[in-house]
């Protein structure tokens, strides 16, 4: 019974990056930005609204029906979250808008993606894809392994190939 | 003397590639339904014969949605080489008059159409109405019907809307997705009556599970002889007939035509397969078998009843007319 | 009863579909593992493939995959936080941190044991009761599959975060974004401004690849230096006192993931939502609080998933209505062989139900031979440096979103819903419930509206039927309480808090 309810201690560290990220914890102090991540969304469910205007409507089984009632959730929601986050002090010291949302490593992924994305009509999948992982590899492990990488993008990329070209028929872009 | 010939190998080669029989590489067959359904399984069975013809491989992928929009204005993109096949239903005929695509079977030729499906007007095997005659009779007294339906161009909505403009009746309508759940609904006592097309309801009218009021044609079909045509009880769908849905196999305009007739010299031995007419009977549709003046005078005749109807009750957002879709005879 | 024996030893006496049902199970734990990569997708590919074999074998390969495949999702969501298929979603939420924690290896173990179990339940219930659940399952209105939808929206609760309104409020952007494209049912354009690729829709695979791979690979990317966990593989295989504690939880969630599998149209995605929910709010002490790696959180699931393959079968062999996408495509395949599929079936070709029955018991063995021997190699993948593993991941998402529907377009879709996962997992917006939104979405819609035009457009009988439907009222008092049991006052009385 008890190997299961493991005898591994609740090391800190081990606690995954993701989840100190995504359980919001009520604060004392606003995240840089978060009003204007709130108000994003109020503008969404606003245009939903709008747009849903449009829909057939006048009858309770209309199409319109739940775009209409998802917008006024959103809405609400959204209107809720921006009146607390109002509340809130902002924060004095620690990061700035941009160096919250977007650390270096993230913003040259998020370029490479962008470029990938660019890349892939014209220069096909193969090419393409072996750019992008040698390129990513690469400058995230600062310049080291540059063999390594290639080796690791060329094998993952056979077999991935090897997989959905060959197997499952996928003509790849 | 070398480089003589040098240059005739060279020209050999090229010529070759110029001259070389249709098909040298693998065909994609786009399925404009998605996987189980009629379509799909006409299209799969018939596909794996029509290679052993062509000697390559037709691959063949579902590209759904916007019944059927996406997978047209898909092949409608690619090259008119032979090498884009759609598998697409009656469904483009419609798409013009609703104005969801300016794409439809104008800018496509009909390689071979395999199948017709009739309309069949089924209700539950414990219903009160026993013949066509009774629900029709109790709609027009004015008893609320319940019947299933689905988006405005399938098979089901045509006919829906045929049904209430002949006898000026009306039906409250539950929307579904397909004819498959329409049926489902329909044991499960949902709803009262529905349209479908034979190829989803056969093997459940030959089980007894369902029982069949009409066929929405002008003779009985074979793989339900109990089930009588609708024009045995009603004279005033004979104008609007024969229609029903279709499935066929289609390129793009522009396509050369010894690549289409290879096409449809491989697809007419595979319908002629021993293997295919057991599985076309086991479906129960309506052999069609056509290809080339045929294919297109059928398909529009299929187009002008459907567009009609649709225009007239209401449905389609212009008139035929504007696409030069001629009013069906007599009506 | 000797005859139905008979019938049962069939894949017994043949070694080629014994060969097929096992290498069926291992290609489908591969396929269930790559995002993108469907048991639908790769049914129908093997219909064509099939064609010219013998039914019996094609049965074999397909009933392998089935399983397989279903496996397989889970996999890769406790590994790398993307679900391979929708219903590995659940499994994520509590297997992905046990990775973290160094438990890869013990959480893939104990979801490999307790889905064999939970495969063999469903076909037991497959074999001894399945015209009753049948008969049953035909019974559920629009109306029903509406409050089920609705049970499941309440899931985000669950899974929404620390704060409530935030999950609220992603899961209604994700039924939002669920209503883009065509209405199927009245075929009315919804958001998409005259755009052919917005026609489609929005493929919630898609979404759900963005949202949980990419975004989980950017969001990594912020804690650079940090290293992978390192994995602890001793005790992999759960010991019999951890399998019998599990227990009373196992059955109950199989017998829910049987029947939601035999509703027509419901599948193992909803089966294991709702069991995880289920299992969240009934289980009393869990191995560690839900949502940061109880192990109960990913027993509920996986056997829910696991015995809606033997739900799906269900209505489809005995009456010709397919349980989920994979039955459908089967239903194809018989019909392409020559056979009638629907009630017929089984006084036609008797043999055909308890072959199916015989290939399935024998993929569930295949099934915990196979897991249980892949389970290393599979956990060393996280302690693969992220640096390397990461442009892998997302390039095999790009590949499997590319799979879904050959479409350029959907891989940007794919890679925007990463970006936006990734700002919204900064702001504390889970993306679970976005994904739940996207896959509800459409269930509530259409039923809903099917539900008010069977009541003629009128509100009265409308929620009339509500009260006066037994299934619908035993499904509106369990929402009720379902609401009522995560208040204050309940939990106190019940001794939660």
């Amino acid at each position: 019974m008890s190997d299961l309810s493991s005898s591994l201690p609740e090391a800190p560290e081990a606690a995954p990056a993701v989840k100190d990220l995504s359980v919001f914890v009520p604060e004392a102090h606003r995240r840089p930005g978060e009003l204007g991540a709130a108000a994003l969304g109020f503008l969404l469910g606003a245009l939903g609204y709008y747009f849903a205007l449009d829909m057939t409507s006048g009858e309770y089984s209309s199409p319109s029906v739940f775009p209409k009632f998802a917008s006024a959730l959103i809405m609400a929601c959204t209107g809720v979250i921006l009146l607390r986050g109002l509340k809130k002090d902002k924060q004095k010291d620690g990061p700035g808008l941009a160096a919250f949302l977007l650390p270096m490593d993230v913003v040259v992924v998020l370029i490479l993606l962008v470029a990938y994305c660019v890349a892939l009509p014209w220069l096909r999948f193969v090419p393409s894809s072996f750019l992008f992982m040698v390129i990513g590899m690469v400058y995230l492990q600062r310049g080291k392994n540059i063999v390594r990488a290639v080796l690791i993008s060329a094998a993952s990329l056979a077999v991935l190939v090897a997989i959905f070209r060959y197997l499952f028929m996928v003509i790849l872009p | 003397m070398r480089k003589f010939a040098v240059a005739l190998c060279l020209i050999v080669v090229l010529a070759g590639a110029a001259w070389a029989a249709y098909p040298e590489k693998n065909i994609q067959g786009y399925v404009m339904w998605g996987a189980g359904g009629a379509l799909d399984n006409v299209s799969r069975a018939i596909a794996p014969i029509a290679q052993e013809h062509l000697g390559k491989t037709i691959i063949l992928q579902n590209r759904t949605g916007a019944t059927g929009a996406i997978a047209t204005t898909f092949v409608a993109n690619q090259p008119a080489d032979g090498y884009s096949i759609l598998f697409g239903a009656e469904n483009p005929n419609l798409y013009k008059v609703t104005d969801l695509s300016k794409i439809d079977y104008d800018d496509f030729e009909p390689a071979f159409l395999m199948m017709a499906n009739v309309g069949v007007v089924v209700v539950a095997k414990d219903s009160p109405y026993k013949s066509y005659k009774d629900l029709i009779e109790a709609a027009a007294s004015g008893k609320s019907i319940t019947m299933g339906s689905t988006g405005p161009g399938g098979l089901p909505y045509v006919a829906a809307t045929m049904i209430e403009k002949i006898h000026g009746v009306k039906f409250n309508k539950m929307q579904f997705d397909g004819e498959g759940p329409c049926i489902t609904a329909l044991m499960g006592g949902h709803i009262d009556a529905v349209p479908v097309g034979l190829l989803a309801a056969a093997s459940f009218i030959q089980s007894g599970s369902i029982s069949g009021l009409a066929m929405i044609s002008s003779d009985r079909v074979d793989s339900v002889p109990e089930v009588p045509a609708v024009t045995e009880v009603y004279e005033e769908y004979a104008p609007y007939l024969p229609w029903g849905a279709f499935f066929g196999a289609f390129v793009k305009k522009g396509t050369p035509a010894d690549v289409i007739s290879v096409l449809t010299g491989a697809f007419e031995k595979a319908f002629k397969d021993p293997r295919f007419e057991e599985f076309a009977k086991t479906m129960g549709g309506v052999k069609l078998g056509i290809a080339g003046e045929e294919a297109k005078k059928y398909i529009a005749q299929n187009k002008s009843v459907a567009a009609w109807l649709l225009y007239d009750a209401g449905g389609a957002k212009f008139s035929p007319e504007e696409f030069g879709i001629p009013r069906p005879e007599g009506k | 009863m000797e005859q139905s024996f008979q019938y049962f030893l069939i894949p017994f006496l043949s070694w080629e579909m014994m060969l097929l049902i096992w290498a069926g199970v291992f290609a489908g734990i591969w396929v269930g593992a790559i995002p993108g990569l469907s048991v639908t997708m790769a049914a129908s590919l093997l219909i064509s493939f099939t064609f010219s074999w013998d039914l019996n074998h094609a049965l074999a390969l397909i009933c392998g995959v089935f399983v397989g495949g279903v496996y397989g999702g889970s996999i890769t969501a406790i590994l790398l936080n993307i679900p391979g298929a929708p219903a590995a979603i659940a499994t994520g939420i509590e297997g992905y941190p046990l990775a973290q924690l160094g438990e890869a290896g013990k959480a893939i173990g104990l979801c490999t044991t307790v889905s064999v179990f939970a495969s063999f339940v469903g076909i037991l219930a497959l074999s001894v009761a399945a015209p009753v659940i049948a008969n049953f399952s035909l019974k559920f209105s629009p109306r029903d599959f509406f409050l089920l939808a609705v049970m499941g929206i309440l899931l985000i609760g669950s899974i929404g975060g620390g704060d409530p309104v935030k999950g609220v409020a992603a899961g209604a952007v994700g039924v939002l974004l669920s209503m883009v494209g065509m209405d199927p049912s009245t075929g009315e354009l919804r958001y998409t401004f005259g755009n052919i690729h917005l026609m489609a829709g929005i493929s919630f695979v898609t979404a759900m690849i963005g949202l949980f791979g990419v975004s989980e690979a950017l969001t990594q990317f912020r804690n650079a230096g940090k290293k992978s966990p390192k994995q602890n593989l001793d005790r992999i295989i759960p010991s019999w006192a951890t399998f019998v504690k599990y227990l009373p939880l196992s059955i109950r969630s199989s017998l829910l993931g049987v029947f939601i599998g035999a509703l027509p149209g419901t599948g193992g995605d909803v089966a294991a939502l709702l069991a995880y929910d289920q299992a969240k709010r009934t289980v009393r002490n869990p191995s560690r609080p839900f949502g940061t790696g109880a192990y109960e959180g990913i027993v509920a699931p996986e056997t829910a998933n696991k015995g809606a393959i033997g739900g799906a079968f269900i209505p489809m062999l005995t009456l010709g209505i397919p349980g989920d996408a994979v039955t459908a495509i089967i239903i194809g395949a018989l019909y392409i062989h020559g056979l009638k599929p629907g009630p017929m079936l089984m006084i036609e070709t008797p043999h055909l139900f308890w072959m199916i029955v015989s290939c399935l018991s024998i993929a569930s063995v295949a099934l915990m031979v196979l897991g249980l021997v892949s389970v290393k190699p599979f956990a060393k993948i996280i302690e693969i440096p992220k640096e390397i593993i990461m442009p892998v991941v997302i390039i095999l998402s790009v590949i499997g979103t590319y799979a879904i529907q050959n479409s350029v377009v959907d891989i940007f879709y794919m890679i925007g819903f990463g970006i936006l996962g990734y700002f919204m997992r900064l702001y504390g917006y889970a993306t679970g419930p976005m994904v739940l939104g996207l896959i509800l979405g459409p269930m509530l819609d259409a039923n809903y509206r099917r539900a008010m035009q069977g009541a003629e457009n009128q509100l009265l009988p409308f929620l009339e039927g509500f009260v006066t439907n037994p299934i619908s009222l035993f499904l509106t008092l369990s929402i009720v309480f379902l609401v009522f049991s995560q208040t204050k006052v309940y939990r106190r009385w019940r001794g939660f808090e």
